[in-house]
């Protein structure tokens, strides 16, 4: 070894054949290494971001970074007008620059006219990659053509890449990369990726624009929901203010025979709007649309009138109602009026599921919050319930066997209250016939 | 990071994926390159386009012909933005 550089090397041949064999596999290895943790983190994102948009800024963004392409976007196949509408598209440092530096962002960037160009018929048919040295891919004619080829001489964009995104139900969108070399010098690895892309993307992003289309459903759904209870509030308030005017105005002449039977209309229309109220309430608590006045209250007696006020229901089904506090003002931060309608809720549940016994309500300090209890001896809680019972329309298991007007919102409204109080609100249980016990929890001022 | 660096840093990550950690043991051996796996190119004396045809030759010498092609796919898209007289011999 002496006298010897340090970069000399001598190499025994059949060793040297054997190193380089060996040496092929390992490159080889590492192609189907890059490619699948490429792959992986794709999966990742696909998993972890369900909004479409969210999900093609990710992907874009790895995509670019992982194949050191200059630019990559996300486009979405509109069928009706023929065109790929851009999702997201990133590009790299550089050409950021170049665009800026001209005036010019990619936000903007719409490949119109799809069935124009040249490939892209072929992407529709059989969905093939498309690759192309000509900015006629991305020309939509927002941009004089010497403009559009200037700036790409200068972004140093040399190809067009357009890999279809293909789902079971055909294509749903593309990714388009330029690059700042030929597509022939790609490698192995980045050709293996951009085919795996594909395939992995499109099913990807077919999922998450599937969830796009059921969330905008539900939120049409829940709105219409919302206006025919509005108006069905309306029908029945209207009747009921009708009834009750026909009871105390005698002017109307109302005979001894139709006296009870228009009580028994005005009853009937009364539950009716309670009812109508309990749903868009609730509905509104939820999705954070209730409006509230926020200022400094005592809580002790929010939950103490809120209880006296259940009062007369728990003593018509011959229960206790106990109320149990010291004497210490919690003075919280929130609307008076929501939340005494929320703690009234939380009781009126436990009164309408308790057969025999009584509802304790107990209010207590508890650090730097205040915890309320309601604890009754009803009928309990399976497990199935507690998961449902909070949400808008869950109710227990047998919940329509003890109380036929429930209509499911009534917790999920002390939810949509408490949580917009930044408390929270939970329900523990032994059991099916062993009583519940309801907590409201928040945080004192 | 100059180019050069980040072209060295490349290739020798490149490489590092299919022979492990001898990849850098291997830069190290350059003369007048210094690289230490935590940190990258500490130091290139002389003229950089060499110390990187003396890496790549290293490399070909040790696997063959086909790690000269790994080195030159693994900084296609840097040799690229890069004028012809830039671009070190062995990886044209």
């Amino acid at each position: 070894m002496l006298g010897r550089k340090p970069e000399e090397i001598i190499v025994d041949q059949p060793i040297a054949d054997i190193t380089k064999t060996l040496y092929q596999q390992g490159a080889e290895l590492s192609i189907k290494n890059k490619t699948l943790g490429l792959l992986g983190k794709l999966y990742e994102i696909g998993t972890i971001q369900i909004e479409p948009s969210k999900f093609a800024l990710q992907i874009s963004d790895i995509i670019r970074a992982e194949l050191g392409f200059e630019v990559v976007g996300v486009f979405i196949v509109n069928q009706k007008e023929m065109s790929l509408n851009k999702f997201y598209v990133t590009e790299s440092q550089k050409v950021h620059e170049i665009l800026e530096t001209g005036g010019y962002t990619l936000s903007t960037l719409k490949i119109e006219d799809l069935i124009s160009k040249p490939g892209l018929t072929d992407i529709e048919k059989v969905g093939t990659l498309y690759s192309t040295a000509s900015v006629d891919l991305i020309d939509n004619g927002s941009l004089e053509r010497p403009e559009l080829e200037k700036l790409v001489a200068e972004a140093g964009l040399i190809s067009f890449i357009i890999q279809p995104l293909k789902s079971q139900g055909g294509i749903v969108g593309v990714i388009l990369m330029a690059l700042n070399r030929p597509y022939d010098s790609l490698s192995r690895f980045e050709l293996e990726s951009i085919a795996s892309i594909g395939k992995v993307v499109g099913i990807l992003l077919d999922k998450s624009l599937l969830h796009e289309e059921l969330k905008v459903a539900n939120e049409g759904q829940e709105n219409l929901i919302h206006i025919m209870n509005h108006q069905i509030k309306g029908y029945l308030a209207k009747g009921r203010n009708i009834f009750a005017e026909m009871l105390e105005d005698k002017e109307y002449g109302l005979t001894e025979k139709a006296r009870p039977m228009i009580d028994e209309g005005l009853k009937s229309l009364t539950e009716g709007v309670d009812f109508v109220q309990q749903v868009l309430k609730g509905s509104s608590a939820q999705s954070g649309k209730l409006v509230y006045t926020m200022s400094q209250i005592n809580f002790r007696s929010v939950a103490y009138v809120a209880t006296e006020e259940q009062g007369e229901l728990a003593k018509t089904k011959g229960l206790t109602i106990d109320f149990k506090s010291d004497a210490e003002e919690y003075k919280i931060v929130g609307d008076e009026v929501q939340l005494r309608e929320a703690v009234k809720n939380l009781i009126n549940n436990s009164i309408n599921y308790t057969e025999k016994g009584g509802i304790k309500v107990d209010i207590v300090r508890k650090g730097n919050k205040v915890l309320l209890s309601v604890k009754d001896t009803g009928i309990g809680l399976g497990k199935d319930d507690k998961a449902r019972l909070f949400q808008s329309g869950g109710r227990g298991k047998d919940s329509l066997k003890y109380n036929i007007n429930s209509t499911g919102y009534g917790l999920a409204f002390v939810k949509g209250v408490v949580e917009a109080h930044k408390g929270r609100v939970w329900a523990e249980s032994a059991g099916l016939g062993k009583g519940s016990h309801f907590y409201i929890e928040l945080p004192l001022a | 990071m100059s180019v050069f660096e980040t072209i060295i840093i490349r290739i020798v990550g490149e490489q590092e994926l299919i022979i492990g950690p001898l990849a850098w043991t291997e830069a190290g051996k350059i003369s007048g390159l210094r690289v230490q796996k935590e940190i990258g190119v500490v130091s290139i004396q002389g003229d950089p386009k060499q110390a990187i045809d003396r890496l790549v030759a290293r490399y070909e010498k040790l696997f063959g012909q086909i790690s000269r092609e790994v080195c030159k796919q693994a900084v296609a898209s840097i040799l690229a933005d890069l004028k012809p007289d830039e671009i070190p011999a062995s990886l044209k």
